[in-house]
């Protein structure tokens, strides 16, 4: 179809609805091109049309001759089939309407002297051309329906029809420019009549040089802060249930913080938690994550990232300078992750595209804790008995008749005690050290493999008035302990409504429902069971165990004890523990429900103002429920625990039902007016806004007894007042009332709640001059509930300025070589107070049991001095493009002066504040840094090989401490509480080791002199003396590499993680070893593996993996004191420099012979987790996830965080 | 029209925002008013860790009214092996897997620290200006008997000629500047407790309805004042303030109503802090922690402390003293001893305050008998001894059996002070007992202490080290200028 003129096409459609003017207005100003016929004429010459009609060309001649001196000459078919005009009826001058008649054709109009205008065909000037076909389609193979096709340089062209075909004539080595609202223009040279198939990128979403601050976006080359974009593309190479796992490595300046024993609370995730540019604040480093413009809140054990379905992620962006916080407010101290969802394509035809993932891992190998294999362990433990004094009050009666203990325990005792031979008690041991229960914990507990299966579909439609995507995800979990899974599904749906030009209207709604069987086991209960025992006899029966469980006493009663009682009160139930039992009889469901909805709507009252009200709506519900039926270890020994010798039962028997219901809502609204108008060479863009937040918080337990899931019914009226004493087996001193909900004690029940109220103002302008010079300028104003009646405590403005220079837009720019080149500079100021730590004394409102009165519980330690936690923050930066973009990239340098960083202090309880901790302004942070990122496409042929580098350096120090101490733990294992002038936050310092005395215990070097360890007072040593700082935790220096071949339809890609510039502790003996070792109630159930080759004589003085333990040490101080030395001595301290190999996948795109109706499909294997291809250290230990066997959380942790994740996925474009 | 409706949107929502931040967050009260204060000073449930009642724990561990069974101390290794230490005269008392710390010692330093901060913002609540008086006067006394606590089991005892000198506990009015924790010195303590309760004692109540049995008044704080003295030996003014006390409040319980003369555990009538009128200042053990679990003795101690009983024939034996009834598990309706060992159960959520319903605690209050032994010790020791006697008389008349007591007479004792004195003092030995408050006595008395485990005997002096409690290590490592009580 060729566009002639617009009159034609209202001519052929007959007067469509009056609506749709509107759009085919839209078209026109795509589509008008101007004719040169407007100077043939003068410009007073007017005709006058008597009525509204339809006319020939030859018609419109007669009537501008009829009325006019001109008069036409032309061939007499050359209008013959060209379109009619329509006319309206009043007075038009007379060149428009020629103009206007022959708009759709090529024309070469003249006027000659006599005033008769010669009109000729222009083809005749251009004897080569000939007809081009093609078609138009978006990337995902839809037709594009009314692109604009223009031949470069000329006003000639077309336009797309329905299906997205095209015809035109035009002449081989033409250039065609494609371009289409909302979608990247393309240009293509045309090599020959073959019909072309052109594909266009929507540019809305996708558009990489789009900013998305979550209040507006910006056009990259405009912004003057750091923002780091992560396109869809980048973000869809990688097969990941997360879209956190997705960007590891790909941000410059975005750390995944390594875990060191300071991370107190390990998750089974992969990832951790994420720092932009170095610590800033003592305290929670997380950044802020929006979607779609708002806070995503994480609460209630909620996470943020899980809540996104990583296929509706159009764009990810981190804000990392002072842009950002003023953009955000207080609570962007830390950086703000912005995530824009994709919208409705503009596409008629609806799109739906299906993707189905399966991503697999192994289950964890406990073989690789470092523990001592049984056998090893055995003779640790003749060796601890038989050669040694260790556990020899165990043999008093008392203890043998009360405890019960592992039967290696066991042996060793009558062994010494002279019960059984030598010859016997050796060969049992021999048969005891074959057995390890760690083969047998994972054959019955896990799965031989983790596996998820997700699918995803997503329906994508859109016009002009209207574009509207749904999406919807079903994820399968199933962990690797068996009865650990997850069912999730997410989904998404956004409609844009523009019915008019002043205004539109979209709304959004994301669902999560999430449903977790947590019946697994805990890797934890290894440490509970001996290591030499079983679980199961013979026959798959369940085998009486021993639990070692500091929390719950009654397991320390013998199994034979338990059973007599049984016996003789005649209680209802047996009173065995066996960890199989009691897995095989869980029922904990914990299901998460996570709602947004979200409204917008815009207008624009005035030409270049715009002003958007939205609102959010955010509900997070969960219902945790543990069903306890009555094989279970609670309910039985719950009932057997309380019942009374003349035989009644406090406690009922029958199931037990614990719930906890927690529902977070957050309601937040925001009016913002924004200007954008351009006047010559000045172009402003201004927004301001208000913002209103509330998040209300609230969680209710409750609980059955003798719950029966089946008939719904319970039991009431149960005492849960009086205490009941003595408990049956009377060995206790603990005593109380029934809890008054299974599990939880009277202390724990109580009804949780928050209210938590924000109000917001907030002010951002970019000022453009030329389109060269920028500057740019935020303000925020955050206030909130809480801070009571100081103002100093309520308003801190923050700001930001910046400066944008593109040197490639000047005049004297002439480099041919560089494409694009732009300075930015950045400054401003944020800041972050700590809710929890109020200036006023807060209490915590209870009544007493017993008075019935109202009071009040002081849980936080007020602190009138407390102040704001100010960060100043500039930033530079060079974007750059050379060699027709063939190489772009960017270099940042950054410096954040962070003044008076809060931190939670672990102070002394001497100074009486609840927590033992104090939140305080403790010092100040220094951050400076460099980014670069590079991009190449460094081969682009039949093969291209694209290859991106980032860099990050951060250099993090501690300034002007205002709390000090000088104990061994504030330089060790407390050393993240203590911060020294000078050194990083995260500083690792130890002492200079000097070998092993003659005793086979340490020495180092304090103040220069070889000391025994024994010298050394834990408390009143000068730590600078013993301690050197020898470097940090984490990497000064990270990034990544990521690789991607294509060579036809595959691609093959790799990323590589690196950091360097940070130390890491190897494994060391576990603390308190040589008490335990000494404490009748601690039996190990597993011994490090540094046991084996301890110290035992001086020529192990070279090669010991530890100290000895033939030296009892007897002051516990010491023992201390050579725990921390044990850990933090020179010889233990490794380099953590690294590279791992993150990342490889190969995508194969199935050629659409093979396909069917199917546009697209891509079929894509990925590995991911590979470890490392490069250690500093010597000792192949891998920093990231290093197998401490002295502290057995974070060893289980390691092992189970540290597995590859395999996956397969097929994309499918319908 | 659609500028019209933005703009009045805006206008709602901004005109509203004012009260939308007035808003506080739910499940907290930010102290501004009396009222907020009134809240924070009547923390006293004991069903949470901190809070202004509970005081101390195990503290008689270390005295001669500890003396336990070998299987009862092995018991303790669980999760209170510095009790077992302490009763041992072990040298190394907190141990790595024992208690998380030293509650005692944090109990006493929350209290101290929250009356400091409520002393620092209290002035802004002036809405009620007497209630704000009183409510600094309170916060005052709870201080001031921390202190006494922390003193007297820390330190070495009260004496005037070494006081001065002698290394006290840290003193710390502002918690919030962590200052450096050097101990000052028992004089310097003392006078800071005095300066409390004789700054406040003015504007507290006469006496409280046993509602608010937590809550210090005058005669609360005579008392506290009178047991000050009596540790500083200033037996003039301890006799001076006891008199005060118990010009106001000097009710005491006569047994022969509240013995049912039923076996042990229903013999006991069920009282609450809110019904006890014994009581002058409900004071606690802290959390989780139970005098019976140490407050035993074996038969031969028992019954030369507990000793008016007598023998009618094989089977049957008679208390004279009821508290030998009341007071112990495992003497039975007969009086006989069925144990080798008897527990202390009077304080304890089990037996006499089975109406507070939660067990968490054993009560440990400051009360009337106290008073009458204080001003009874203070006049024996000042030659007043008919007076001395008289308080005595008064309080076993309340004990005995009636009929089973005849009134002492000073001639009884040949009119010597030596034994009027030693009278009293035994007399509050048995008075005290299930106090905490023996050790005290011990290390003022100049008594030593013999502990027997199993076969051993262990012994210490009097004014041994090892009756004081040495700070918890953890504590000393962050803070090593507090110094340690050498043992």
């Amino acid at each position: 179809m060729e566009i002639d003129s617009t009159h034609v096409i209202f001519y052929r459609r007959k007067k469509t609805l009056f609506n749709l003017m509107k759009i085919a207005f839209f078209l026109l100003c795509t589509t008008v091109f101007s004719f040169t016929t407007e100077n043939v004429m003068s410009q007073n010459t007017k005709v006058v049309i008597d009525a509204d009609k339809t006319i020939s060309v030859d018609e419109v001649f007669d009537l501008i001759k009829q009325q006019t001196e001109y008069t036409f000459i032309y061939p007499t078919d050359l209008f013959k089939n060209f379109p009619k005009v329509e006319v309206k009826k009043g007075v038009i001058r007379a060149n428009k309407l020629l103009s206007q008649s022959l708009s759709g054709g090529n024309f070469k109009v003249t006027l000659n002297t006599n005033n008769a205008i010669v009109i000729r065909a222009a083809v005749e000037d251009n004897p080569a051309q000939s007809s081009i076909s093609g078609t138009v389609l978006d990337v995902n193979g839809a037709p594009l329906i009314g692109v604009t096709i223009l031949i470069k340089d000329t006003k000639t062209g077309v336009s797309t029809e329905l299906d997205g075909s095209f015809k035109i004539n035009a002449s081989i080595g033409d250039e065609l420019v494609f371009s289409y609202v909302g979608f990247e223009t393309k240009t293509i040279k045309i090599e020959n009549t073959a019909p072309l198939q052109v594909i266009l990128k929507e540019s809305s979403n996708t558009l990489d040089e789009v900013v998305v601050t979550g209040y507006y976006s910006l056009p990259k080359e405009r912004a003057t802060g750091s923002f780091s974009h992560v396109k869809t593309e980048e973000l869809e190479k990688i097969t990941s249930l997360s879209v956190k796992d997705k960007i590891e490595g790909v941000i410059p300046g975005l750390l995944f913080e390594p875990n060191y024993a300071s991370d107190q609370s390990p998750t089974t995730d992969r990832s951790r938690g994420l720092v932009i540019r170095g610590a800033s604040t003592l305290g929670d480093n997380s950044p802020l994550i929006v979607v779609d413009g708002f806070p995503v809140i994480s609460s209630n054990g909620v996470d943020p990232w899980s809540t996104i379905n990583p296929s509706d992620v159009a764009s990810l962006t981190v804000l990392k300078d002072a842009a950002a916080a003023s953009i955000w407010g207080a609570q962007a101290a830390n950086g703000v992750i912005v995530i824009k969802t994709k919208t409705g394509t503009l596409s008629r035809k609806a799109q739906v595209d299906l993707s189905i993932e399966f991503i697999a891992q192994p289950k964890p190998d406990l073989f690789e804790i470092p523990f001592a294999s049984s056998a090893e362990s055995v003779d640790i433990y003749k060796s601890l008995f038989l050669e040694n004094t260790y556990y020899d009050n165990l043999l008093q009666p008392f203890f043998r008749n009360r405890y019960e203990f592992p039967e290696v325990i066991d042996v060793l005792l009558q062994m010494k005690a002279g019960e059984i031979s030598e010859q016997n008690g050796n060969q049992r041991l021999a048969e005891l050290s074959k057995l390890d229960v760690r083969r047998e914990f994972s054959d019955l507990f896990y799965r031989k493999m983790e596996t998820n299966k997700k699918v995803n579909v997503s329906f994508s439609k859109g016009d002009e008035t209207n574009r509207l995507r749904a999406s919807l995800m079903a994820l399968q979990s199933d962990k690797f302990a068996v009865g650990d899974q997850n069912q999730q599904i997410i989904g998404n749906l956004n409609n844009t409504f523009k019915p008019v030009d002043w205004f539109n209207v979209s709304f959004g709604v994301n669902f999560s429902i999430l449903k977790q069987e947590k019946n697994g086991v805990a890797i934890g209960e290894l440490s509970n069971i001996p290591q030499m025992s079983r679980i199961l006899d013979d026959n798959g029966n369940y085998l009486p165990m021993i639990k070692n469980d500091y929390d719950d006493s009654y397991y320390d009663v013998p199994t034979w004890r338990r059973q007599e009682l049984v016996d003789q009160y005649n209680l209802p139930y047996d009173w065995d523990w066996n960890l199989k039992r009691d897995i095989d009889n869980k029922d904990i469901t914990d299901e998460k429900n996570d709602l947004r909805l979200n409204a917008k709507v815009s207008f624009i009252p005035l030409k270049g103002l715009n002003i958007d009200v939205s609102y959010q709506y955010q509900r997070n519900a969960s219902l945790y429920s543990n069903y306890m039926n009555e094989e279970s270890w609670y309910v039985r020994n719950a009932v057997n625990e309380f019942a009374r010798p003349d035989g009644s039962f406090p406690i009922p028997a029958g199931g037990m039902l614990y719930e906890q219901r927690s529902s977070f809502i957050s309601n937040d609204g925001r009016i913002q007016a924004s200007f954008d108008r351009t006047y010559g060479d000045h172009s402003v863009r201004a927004l301001g806004g208000f913002e209103i937040r509330k998040d209300y918080y609230e969680s209710v337990p409750y609980g059955f007894y003798g719950y029966d899931p089946q008939a719904l019914t319970q039991i009431t009226g149960l005492n849960f007042q009086d205490e009941i004493n003595p408990r049956m087996t009377g060995d206790n001193e603990w005593r109380g009332s029934i809890p008054p909900i299974p599990t939880i004690p009277k202390t724990s029940v109580r009804i949780q709640g928050r209210d938590d109220r924000f109000v917001s103002y907030y002010g951002n302008g970019v000022y453009t001059y030329k389109s060269k010079y920028d500057l740019t300028g935020s303000i925020r104003l955050d206030k909130t509930n809480l801070y009571g009646r100081s103002a100093s405590y309520r308003n801190l403005p923050q700001w930001s300025v910046g400066l944008g220079w593109t040197v490639d837009q000047e005049d004297f720019f002439n480099v041919e070589a560089i494409d694009r080149l732009r300075l930015r500079a950045s400054y401003g100021w944020n800041g972050h107070i700590d809710k929890s730590a109020s200036p006023y004394i807060n209490g915590t409102p209870w009544v007493d049991p017993v008075n019935q009165t109202q009071y009040a519980a002081v849980l936080s330690t007020p602190n009138p001095g407390l102040t704001w936690e100010k960060t100043g923050n500039y930033n530079l930066g060079v974007d750059f493009s050379l060699f027709n973009h063939r190489i772009q990239g960017e270099i940042e340098y950054y410096n954040k002066q962070s003044e008076d960083v809060l931190t939670d202090i672990a102070v002394n309880p001497t100074y009486g504040f609840y927590y033992d901790e104090a939140t305080l302004n403790a010092g100040d942070i220094s951050n400076t840094g460099i980014e670069f990122d590079i991009n190449a496409l460094v081969v682009d042929k039949n093969v291209k090989w694209n290859t991106t580098f980032n860099f990050s350096h951060n250099k993090n120090v501690v300034k002007n401490v205002n709390s000090t101490s000088s104990n061994i733990a504030s330089r060790t294992s407390l050393s993240q509480f203590y911060p020294v002038a000078g050194q990083p936050t995260d500083f690792l310092a130890v002492a200079e080791w000097a070998g092993y005395n003659d005793d086979g215990l340490p020495q180092v070097y304090l103040d220069g002199v070889i000391t025994d360890i024994t010298n050394i007072s834990y408390s009143g040593v000068d730590v600078d003396k013993l301690f050197k700082f020898v470097g940090q935790r984490s990497p000064k220096a990270f990034g990544s590499w990521t690789n991607s071949i294509s060579y036809g339809n595959f691609e093959l890609s790799a990323r590589f993680l690196y950091s360097f510039g940070h130390k890491f502790l190897k494994d060391s003996p576990p603390r308190n070893l040589l008490y335990n070792y000494q404490s009748y109630r601690t039996f190990h159930t597993f011994n490090t593996d540094l046991l084996v080759d301890r110290w035992r004589s001086p020529a192990d003085n070279e090669t010991a993996s530890m100290y000895s333990l033939d030296t009892r040490v007897s002051n516990y101080l010491t023992t201390l004191t050579n725990d921390y030395i044990a850990q933090y001595n020179s010889q233990n301290v490794l380099d953590a420099g690294q590279v791992r190999l993150q990342n490889i996948s190969l995508a194969y795109k199935i050629p659409s012979e093979y396909l069917g109706g199917i546009r697209n499909a891509k079929i894509q294997f990925q590995a991911r987790n590979l470890g490392p291809i490069f250690l500093k250290n010597k000792e192949g230990i891998d920093p990231s996830f290093p197998k401490y066997s002295s502290s057995l959380y974070s060893a289980y942790y390691n092992v189970i965080r540290d597995r590859p994740e395999y996956s397969i996925s097929l994309l499918l474009n319908l | 029209m659609k500028k019209i409706i933005i703009i009045l949107l805006s206008l709602t929502c901004l005109t509203s925002c004012s009260d939308f931040l007035e808003t506080f967050p739910k499940g907290q009260i930010v102290a501004k008013t009396t009222s907020d204060f009134r809240l924070l000073l009547d923390n006293a449930d004991t069903r949470y860790t901190n809070n202004l009642s509970q005081t101390s724990m195990y503290v008689d561990v270390v005295s001669d009214n500890s003396q336990v069974a070998y299987d009862t101390w092995v018991d303790w290794i669980d999760k209170r092996t510095h009790v077992k230490q302490l009763y041992a005269f072990e040298s190394e008392v907190w141990l790595p897997d024992g208690a998380s710390g030293d509650v005692v010692w944090k109990n006493a330093y929350y209290i101290s620290t929250l009356v400091s901060n409520i002393l620092d913002e209290i002035h802004r609540a002036d809405d009620n200006v007497r209630l704000q008086m009183q409510l600094t006067a309170e916060a005052r006394v709870h201080r001031a008997y921390a202190y006494l606590t922390l003193v007297n089991i820390y330190a070495k005892h009260y004496n005037a000629a070494t006081a001065a000198s002698d290394k006290g506990v840290p003193l710390i009015q502002n918690p919030v500047d962590l200052p450096s924790l050097e101990r000052a010195s028992v004089q310097k303590v003392y006078d800071f407790i005095l300066q409390d309760l004789l700054q406040s004692v003015d504007d507290l109540p006469d006496d409280i309805s046993k509602q608010f049995s937590h809550r210090p008044t005058k005669t609360s704080a005579y008392a506290i004042l009178a047991r000050t003295y009596l540790y500083m030996g200033d037996f003039e003014n301890a006799a001076f303030y006891a008199d005060k006390s118990l010009a106001i409040h000097s009710y005491l319980y006569d047994y022969n109503s509240i013995y049912t003369g039923n076996a042990f555990s229903e013999n006991v009538i069920g009282i609450s802090r809110t019904t006890d009128d014994e009581m002058l200042l409900h004071k606690t053990t802290t959390k989780g922690a139970h005098l019976r679990e140490y407050m035993q003795l074996d038969t031969v101690t028992f019954n030369s402390i507990y000793s008016d009983y007598t023998i009618i024939d094989t089977t049957t034996t008679i208390n004279h003293d009821l508290r030998r009834s009341l007071w112990f598990e495992h003497v039975n309706e007969n009086g006989k001893l069925t144990s080798d060992y008897v527990a202390y159960t009077f304080s304890d959520a089990s037996h006499r305050y089975s109406v507070d319903n939660d067990g968490n605690v054993d009560y440990t209050s400051i009360a009337t008998p106290e008073m009458y032994l204080t001003r009874a010790e203070g006049n024996a020791r000042l030659g007043k001894l008919q007076l001395a006697l008289d308080d005595i008389n008064t309080l076993r008349s309340h004990r005995f059996i009636t009929g089973y007591y005849t009134p002492m007479t000073l001639s009884d004792l040949g009119n010597d002070q030596q034994r009027v004195l030693d009278e009293v003092l035994l007399e509050r030995r048995r008075e005290l007992y299930g106090k905490d408050l023996r050790l005290f006595d011990v290390k003022r008395l100049n008594l030593g202490v013999t502990h027997t485990l199993d076969d051993q005997v262990l012994s210490v002096p009097a004014n041994d080290p090892k009756l004081i409690w040495p700070v918890h290590y953890a504590y000393l490592d962050l803070n090593p200028e507090i110094g340690q009580t050498p043992r």
